[in-house]
């Protein structure tokens, strides 16, 4: 047992505080250690109260503890860490002395307690400056963390929230501490994450929750987390991540998905209607022919319901007049992916045909084609070509009608002054009366020629004159007949020439060019009722192909003669019609309305055209192309036959003529000219002649015959006697308008009806030439 | 065991009621020898009176060391032998409890511990020390703060009771386990007769409820010699 001064040397040297307390409550014991830190020499402070030394510990729990440890034996200890500084304690270099305080009760007679001080200053230090070092880059991560973390313990109570979650979820920083993890999440899914973290299991991925805010809303957060422990204490740390956006940003393509396939059902639902609606044929086949599908449409046209159209082929439904058509449109089809139109007429079940007009465009091996009935159609265009075909019909016969009324009336007036003076003539002859007959056939012969012109002039609108192209020298031609002109204009009328230099030759028929020329000067005039001047000019003009005015006329070179009036002009609406046939502007009886389409005829016939300038009281200016003669321009020979009807030398002459009387005519008129003749009513009655020894010189035969024509009797003919001259006569003549690929070499033609003159110079020319050319 | 079961997780008043004071008559016809142990329907109510003195005592101290009103109550109080109470606190996995002990010697001698679910007792921490202190804080001083947290209580608890039943005992300072009730009850030890006074405290302060259990281990001599000091009290009391 130690002596009592070794235990207060023992006291005295520990390095903890050391207090006895009597059972008074006032200090008995103060150890050296106790004195240096608190400041308090052991004399200052025994035989005081602690209250009194240290007047705080009043309010502190020291008080109870000393009080506790005397009256009840208990033992107490004070912590710094609940208690900050018990005791005002200095460390020895100045600095706060942390502590813990222990307080017992002390064994013995009387009440004691002891009071044990621990410096923890150095041990609190290193703790504090570990945590601060941790919680720094701790606190860094986590504080700044845009992501909610938090800390549970395995009760589910939240022992550390990060300033992201307290945002994230709407409570005020600190208030998610020491609150059950349930208060954020109530779901099966968060059940199921929570039991498999507890068990240690490890999460795969992220698992997406629906969080519920302070104010009760939604929030979704993706979740990580994991298991720890620290001394024995199981924790686990979330990270929440705020998939909010996300969400959002998910259903709003949900929605759209949803809606875009609401969109897609409502546009399938009306093209389906469409489908099913429509009138037209929709039809998906194979580039076989071979039908997928069709809708009612293709049911109904058909006449067969759409099971026994399928897999077979649209062929089967065409006509077999259409085949062709369909497999030539599969075929294109086939080529590539434009769109191809065809129309084919198909079978309908009930046997009637339907025409179809399809649009269709291949698609890889299929097609699809939408068709259209058009049987309707087509027959209404059909009814309306007839009904034209009828309307032109009556038309024509009412043209004909007019223009047999005009010229039979015309004719009339012709034959009564011909036949009236042939009559006077007879008579006179059977009376012997001769002095005045020559009156009298000459009035005959007038009427006749008129007659003659007037023929001449149908043909001309009918185009069925046949023309005699010529190189002519229209400026000779023009002056030839100037005085004529002048005649016929009358003195209110001044007529002015304005012939071009070097005008080139025209080819042309030159009687109907005079015969043009006065028609147009006639009409001149007629348009100049109060006087004018009417102006006649030729010049040259080349139509190139790129010419705008070219209209229909061949590029090429043109001769062009132009009639003006300084008449009352016409409308364009009259100027539209002017060369239509029967088109008149003159009263009934004065005109006959062909005048211009004469000339229109003509100038077509001549491979030229008519031009027409003219504005209402500005005058007229009709201007006639002719082509271009390429040589020398042909000049009518000196003299010409114009004297006296040569005569023939006894030549004979074949002449086959159905038309007695004109048979009868020519014959009698080659005999009074001094050739002989042989007379044949047709072909095959001059065969004979053709085919016998007799010298005929020269044959005058019919185009139009009963049986062989006139131009085959002419190549038989050619076969017996190679150099033959024949002259063909004609009325007119449909084959043989163009003389030029009518004619052989040795043959002419010569146009009914004809002066006995012309006919005589005619055949001499022939004779002479062939025997010239022997 | 759901009455174990409803004491760690239930959190409010109205999850305690059904279980706490229903268990007491089953648990002492569970004990080995009631007659034996037996303390009369008087004494434990006088017992049960004494604890929540001693309690509010308690109560009062944290008080003063929290700065805020806090509420401590007992609702049961049972005798049981040291495998019935392991038992009864061994919760859901049957570990994670934390306990303050201390001892104490007199005429009647024993053991006395605060025991907590672990995750009770950081809360009990945070309670006492703050919210403005981090997890890695709390953790730090956890033992430290706990200690003296159950030192308070149980020196209110065991004080008042000796100073009432007039009978001084000596309290040593607390130390902290961790365990369950197998580590806290000595169950390795042949002391089979030993029983404990077990009772269940319910803490509310700064809005948190916190269970836990008090609980004298002692052997029977020690009961006996409490038994007839609260006879006493209650002849005092009564006279």
């Amino acid at each position: 047992m130690p002596a009592p001064s070794d235990l207060e040397n023992a006291f005295d040297v520990v390095d903890i505080g050391l207090i006895v307390v009597d059972a008074e409550g006032l200090v008995q014991a103060w150890n050296v250690w106790l004195a240096q830190a608190s400041g308090i020499a052991r004399e200052r402070a025994v035989g005081r109260t602690l209250e009194d030394i240290f007047p705080k510990l009043a309010a502190s729990r020291m008080a109870g503890a000393v009080g506790q440890a005397l009256e009840t034996g208990t033992s107490s200890i004070l912590t710094q860490s609940l208690h900050g500084s018990i005791f005002p304690l200095r460390t020895r270099a100045g600095r706060e002395l942390l502590h813990n305080v222990s307080v017992r009760p002390l064994p013995g007679l009387t009440a004691r307690c002891l009071v044990q001080i621990n410096d923890v200053t150095v041990a609190v230090e290193r703790d504090r400056v570990l945590r601060e070092r941790q919680n720094a880059r701790y606190d860094a991560v986590v504080d700044s963390a845009p992501d909610a973390i938090l800390t549970l313990d395995t009760k589910g109570l939240i022992q550390m929230a990060n300033p992201a979650a307290a945002r994230q979820f709407g409570y005020p920083a600190g208030d998610l501490v020491g609150q059950p993890i349930t208060l954020l999440f109530q779901q099966e899914a968060w059940t199921e994450a929570w039991r498999d973290l507890l068990a240690g299991v490890r999460l795969d991925r992220p698992v997406d929750l629906e969080a519920r805010r302070r104010d009760g809303s939604s929030s979704y957060v993706e979740m990580s987390a994991s298991r720890w422990s620290s001394e024995s204490r199981v924790f686990v740390t979330a990270i929440l991540r705020d998939v909010n956006e996300r969400r959002a940003a998910e259903e709003a393509l949900l929605k759209l998905n949803q809606t875009l396939e609401r969109r897609v059902a409502e546009r399938t639902a009306d093209r389906d209607r469409i489908w099913r609606l429509s009138t037209d044929i929709m039809l998906v086949a194979r580039l076989d022919g071979e039908i997928l599908d069709t809708n009612p449409a293709g049911e109904h046209l058909l006449g067969r319901e759409a099971a026994r159209l399928y897999n077979r082929s649209l062929s089967h439904f065409v006509v077999p007049e259409d085949l062709d058509t369909l497999d030539a449109a599969l075929r294109e089809l086939a080529l590539d992916a434009a769109p191809r139109l065809f129309e084919v007429r198909m079978q309908h079940g009930n046997g009637s045909p339907r025409t179809v007009a399809w649009s269709a465009v291949a698609v890889g091996d299929l097609f699809q084609a939408v068709g259209r009935d058009v049987t309707g159609e087509r027959e209404a265009q059909a009814a309306l070509r007839q009904t034209e075909e009828a309307l032109r019909q009556s038309q024509k016969m009412e043209a004909i009608g007019h223009l047999t009324g005009g010229i039979a009336h015309d004719f009339n007036n012709l034959l009564t002054g011909i036949i009236g003076a042939i009559e006077i003539v007879r008579r006179r002859l059977a009376s012997g009366r001769h002095d005045d007959i020559e009156k009298f056939m000459a009035a005959a012969v007038a009427s006749a020629n008129r007659a003659a012109a007037l023929t001449h002039r149908l043909l001309a609108f009918a185009r069925r004159q046949p023309l005699d192209p010529q190189p002519l020298d229209v400026n000779g031609l023009v002056q030839s007949i100037e005085d004529m002109l002048r005649r016929t204009l009358g003195e209110q009328v001044r007529l002015k020439t304005v012939l071009g230099d070097g005008v080139w030759a025209a080819l042309t028929d030159p009687n109907q060019l005079e015969s043009a020329i006065l028609n147009l000067a006639i009409n001149g005039r007629d348009a100049m009722p109060d006087g004018g001047r009417l102006t006649i000019e030729t010049s040259n003009v080349t139509v190139s192909p790129n010419d705008g005015d070219a209209d229909d006329m061949e590029p090429g070179d043109y001769t062009v003669i132009s009639v003006t009036d300084t008449g009352t002009g016409m409308s364009p609406e009259t100027a539209a019609k002017v060369f239509e046939p029967f088109f008149t502007t003159k009263p009934i009886g004065q005109g006959t309305g062909l005048g211009l389409s004469m000339i229109y005829g003509f100038a077509k016939q001549s491979r030229g055209q008519v031009r027409l300038e003219s504005a209402l009281g500005e005058g007229t200016t009709i201007s006639l192309y002719l082509p271009r003669h390429r040589g020398d321009p042909w000049v009518e020979p000196e003299g010409g036959a114009r004297a006296k009807p040569p005569l023939g030398s006894g030549e004979t002459v074949l002449v086959v003529e159905d038309d007695p009387s004109v048979r009868l005519l020519i014959c009698e008129v080659l005999r009074d000219l001094g050739y002989s003749c042989l007379e044949a009513g047709d072909g095959q009655s001059a065969l004979p002649f053709i085919a016998s020894n007799i010298r005929i010189n020269m044959m005058i035969t019919d185009v139009g015959l009963p049986g062989l024509n006139g131009r085959q009797v002419a190549e038989i003919a050619r076969e017996h006697r190679p150099d033959l001259q024949v002259l063909f006569v004609t009325g007119y003549a449909e084959h043989a308008t163009d003389r030029g690929r009518f004619l052989g070499s040795g043959m002419q033609m010569i146009t009914k009806p004809f002066t006995l003159d012309a006919l005589a110079v005619k055949i001499r020319e022939m004779i002479v030439t062939a025997s010239l050319a022997k | 065991m759901g009455f174990a079961t409803a004491q760690i997780g239930a959190k409010t008043d109205s999850g305690l009621a059904g279980g706490p004071t229903a268990p007491l008559n089953a648990i002492e016809l569970a004990m080995t020898d009631p007659t034996a142990l037996g303390l009369e329907d008087l004494e434990v109510d006088a017992l049960t009176e004494l604890v929540n003195l001693g309690v509010s005592r308690a109560a009062l101290a944290l008080r003063e060391l929290v700065g805020e009103q806090v509420f401590l109550s007992v609702p049961s109080l049972s005798v049981l032998s040291k495998p019935e109470a392991a038992e009864s606190i061994r919760g859901a996995n049957g570990r994670d409890l934390i306990a303050v002990r201390q001892a104490f010697e007199g005429e009647f001698s024993g053991r006395a511990l605060l025991i907590f679910p672990e995750a009770n007792s950081l809360e009990l921490v945070r309670a006492v020390a703050g919210d403005h202190l981090s997890l890695t804080d709390i953790a730090e001083l956890e033992d430290e703060a706990l200690a003296e947290i159950g030192n308070i209580i149980l020196n209110s608890c065991i004080g008042t009771i000796s100073n009432l039943l007039q009978h001084s005992l000596t309290m040593s300072l607390p130390e902290i386990l961790r365990g369950h009730g197998v580590d806290f009850f000595d169950l390795s030890k042949p002391a089979i007769e030993d029983v404990v006074l077990f009772i269940r405290i319910n803490f509310s302060l700064h809005g948190r409820e916190i269970s836990g259990y008090l609980a004298l281990v002692m052997d029977l001599p020690s009961l006996a010699a409490l038994k007839r000091l609260v006879a006493a009290f209650i002849d005092r009391t009564i006279a």
